[in-house]
């Protein structure tokens, strides 16, 4: 695994910095950039069915906004934010039914796209998930962090690397793959604890990535250019209590399609 | 003989008398306090009314429905109508039900788009699609239109507006609520 730090067309340092990217915790020149041409985020609950009613584990979101180089209108830049949010309840158990506590957290979110299952060319372009920005992660902290979040990986027309990063305190790792002959794009976190310390998985988390798209090849839909559908999943497990000693836990999956 | 058979049943009763008690204690100490959460919502239930009674939030609703079990008591109308224009450090909700929202004497479509595009509203459309309405078929994008709940926030008014869609087949009219709170309780923490 090789972590490259890429060099792309995210301005680091912008004074003018696009205030949409700014409140996903990424910093977006609106010099270069402009406003965001589609800006929306879907989301949803995780349930447990037991004895006919729907218990609520989790909730998940995934939030994105696209923009138009506007110096080279053959590339978009798509920004991605994903939320989890274990919840705890109380299901009952049991040959008695008696209630007891659901002790929910997250065990990893992955975000992957093979460019909606067409053809598309994926293009060359570097994808980077930023170094030294205000981040909303991890949570849950009083004020966002500037954590060296410095997973990147960049691609051309050959495969260069893929990356892997581990924050500093150890309670997510992350894992980046890009197939280019595939088309696949993932990035996977995986919470873990720290020590004895597993609040952050009990929490509620942002994650978030971005990457370059090579519009010259675009798709076209009914609601514009096509830049790029990303699924999201993410995995609930139980921490204690009904269903703890399970290995897999719940997933649940969420799919967002970028246009402009 | 007599006399001991006395005590013996004297210590009986003293002792229900004392096991009544406590067990009475008990219930009260740890039972009663304890609001019953509806089945199948999660524990954080009571605790997202609180952050939001604490924000000091105004939720409209327009709705027979949506009464949040009483535990919340937000501000039922029956009409756009004279709700508040929009002042610095007030969040405004507007909550419509569209089992309810069947023609224009609750409000115009335009009406809506004022409340949020200029008044600074956070409006939250529920039962859309399990509905199949079409009153608000200009204001809601036709992608989200089967959506049970769909809202329409922003960043910072006038500036960046746009929608968030979630995706549930709700289980339950107490998991709509639930996940109505739940919306405008994150959009208290974030903003």
């Amino acid at each position: 695994m090789l972590t490259l730090f890429a060099t792309v067309n995210v301005d680091l340092g912008s004074v003018h910095a696009d205030s949409t990217a700014v409140g996903m915790g990424f910093d977006v020149s609106s010099t270069q950039y402009g406003d965001a041409k589609d800006y929306k985020y879907y989301s949803t609950y995780t349930y447990k069915v037991k004895n006919d009613v729907n218990y609520a584990i989790g909730w998940s979101k995934v939030k994105g906004a696209v923009y138009e180089d506007q110096t080279n209108s053959n590339w978009a830049l798509a920004i991605i934010q994903v939320t989890s949010q274990p919840k705890d309840i109380k299901i009952p158990w049991g040959i008695f039914n008696i209630k007891r506590l659901y002790d929910g957290y997250t065990y990893n979110q992955n975000i992957y796209s093979d460019i909606d299952g067409s053809f598309k060319n994926f293009g060359y372009g570097a994808y980077i998930t930023g170094t030294g920005f205000l981040m909303e992660q991890p949570t849950p902290r009083d004020e966002p962090d500037t954590f060296s979040y410095t997973a990147s990986v960049e691609v051309s027309d050959q495969i260069k690397a893929s990356g892997s990063v581990t924050f500093d305190d150890n309670e997510l790792d992350l894992y980046f793959g890009h197939q280019a002959d595939t088309q696949e794009f993932e990035v996977d976190y995986r919470y873990s604890c720290s020590g004895f310390d597993c609040s952050y998985r009990n929490a509620m988390t942002y994650n978030k990535a971005a990457f370059l798209v090579d519009m010259s090849n675009s798709n076209n839909s009914t609601a514009g250019n096509f830049v790029n559908t990303i699924k999201l999943t993410t995995r609930f497990h139980s921490q204690s209590g009904p269903d703890s000693w399970q290995m897999f836990g719940i997933e649940e999956e969420l799919s967002i399609t970028l246009f402009y | 003989m007599r006399k001991l058979q006395s005590e013996k049943t004297d210590f009986g009763y003293t002792l229900v008398i004392v096991g009544v008690v406590v067990t009475i204690a008990i219930i009260f100490a740890f039972v009663l306090p304890n609001k019953k959460i509806p089945d199948g919502l999660p524990n954080d239930y009571y605790d997202i009314i609180s952050t939001i009674e604490k924000s000091k939030a105004n939720i409209y609703v327009y709705s027979d429905t949506i009464d949040f079990n009483e535990d919340y008591e937000s501000i039922n109308i029956l009409s756009v109508e004279g709700l508040p224009d929009w002042r610095y450090g007030v969040k405004n909700f507007l909550v419509i039900d569209m089992e309810k929202y069947t023609s224009e004497d609750f409000a115009t479509e335009e009406q809506i788009e004022d409340l949020y595009n200029v008044q600074c509203y956070y409006v939250l459309i529920v039962n859309n699609g399990s509905s199949n309405s079409t009153t608000l078929e200009n204001f809601i994008d036709p992608d989200d239109s089967s959506s049970d709940l769909i809202t329409y926030t922003y960043d910072q008014c006038h500036v960046n507006h746009y929608t968030g869609v979630a995706l549930d087949d709700f289980p339950s009219h107490q998991m709509i609520m639930y996940a109505i709170l739940d919306e405008i309780k994150r959009i208290v923490d974030e903003s």
